[in-house]
């Protein structure tokens, strides 16, 4: 059994929140974020200070956390890299369930969306106030 | 409930989409698991960085890279004198994609600590201790009664005496 379960928010006016966010990304960065996910299932300690694919927010962002990843592109003649951020709420409403509010890129200060630190801030809210609701990010098709 | 079997199954449709994906999720979580994998090793062994970059051979800025899941340049040569230096073995082995979700399933599992070689043939150091006292007694014995055994004329010297005696007779 994974030890982490993560599940995407289901806001009831704009549906699911990270199969939204997917469908705006390309192959290369939905398979990163797929694999980050596989790997975050099987670490019992997210809050390690050492782990890079997750960062616990402060300031004005806290009560979040951030799955973080990369992806390395060709762009014209150069490699770049683009960083990646998935927001969820920390800590976990229940023991060991991440729940998924939304996706951004990190591109210098600004992100893109840039509202998307507000955006999940309202999220969150919302599913605090038992607002929409969460589906498991992966669905069982066979079964 | 997420079970690891679930998470394979959504995998496998996700890879169903196309080459390109299935090309990158590969990329992706080969390079995420590994790094996962020694940092899960090295942290269950209570060994620091710089303790796992002695006994590897390497610098600490080495396995600082291999344990980084967005380095992405890591080497066979890297990685082999890493595994070597947790004194265990390390598997390059080309697969089909239904192998490889059994793979997706242990990593959605988590790592845990796996035995060196001298743990899971079950020789601790106490043992090798044992075995070179025995050794030791073994040759010490070998070694007075071959002491013994030089104290009797040699083969041939002895052979020509009896041989005298022989005649004599």
């Amino acid at each position: 059994m994974p030890v982490w379960h993560v599940v995407d928010y289901v806001s009831d006016e704009e549906g699911n929140l990270i199969r939204n966010w997917c469908a705006t990304q390309d192959h290369a960065v939905v398979a990163r974020f797929e694999a980050t996910l596989i790997t975050l299932a099987g670490i019992e300690v997210w809050d390690d200070p050492e782990l890079e694919q997750f960062k616990v927010l402060t300031g004005p962002h806290v009560g979040l956390g951030e799955i973080r990843f990369e992806v390395e592109q060709q762009v014209g003649t150069k490699r770049k890299k683009r960083k990646f951020r998935m927001l969820g709420i920390w800590p976990p409403p229940i023991e060991r369930e991440f729940v998924m509010l939304g996706g951004l890129e990190k591109s210098g200060r600004s992100p893109t969306p840039t509202n998307a630190f507000e955006l999940a801030m309202k999220y969150k809210a919302d599913f605090e106030r038992d607002e929409g609701r969460t589906c498991d990010h992966f669905e069982d098709h066979f079964e | 409930m997420t079970t690891s079997k679930t998470i394979s199954n959504d995998v496998w449709k996700k890879l169903s989409k196309n080459k390109k994906y299935r090309e990158e999720f590969v990329t992706a979580l080969v390079k995420q698991a590994f790094p996962l994998q020694v940092r899960t090793i090295r942290k269950k062994r209570r060994m620091s960085q710089g303790l796992l970059a002695e006994e590897a051979g390497v610098t600490q800025g080495v396995v600082s890279r291999a344990e980084d899941p967005n380095y992405g340049n890591l080497t066979f040569n890297t990685a082999l004198r890493i595994v070597a230096g947790f004194d265990l073995a390390f598997i390059p082995k080309i697969v089909t994609f239904k192998e490889f979700m059994k793979w997706v399933e242990e990593v959605a599992e988590g790592y845990t600590d796996l035995p060196s070689f001298e743990k899971e043939a079950g020789i601790t150091q106490a043992a090798l201790g044992k075995i070179e006292e025995d050794l030791e007694k073994l040759r010490q014995r070998a070694s007075s009664e071959l002491g013994s055994l030089t104290a009797l004329p040699p083969m041939p010297e002895r052979l020509g005496s009896l041989r005298g005696t022989a005649c004599n007779l």
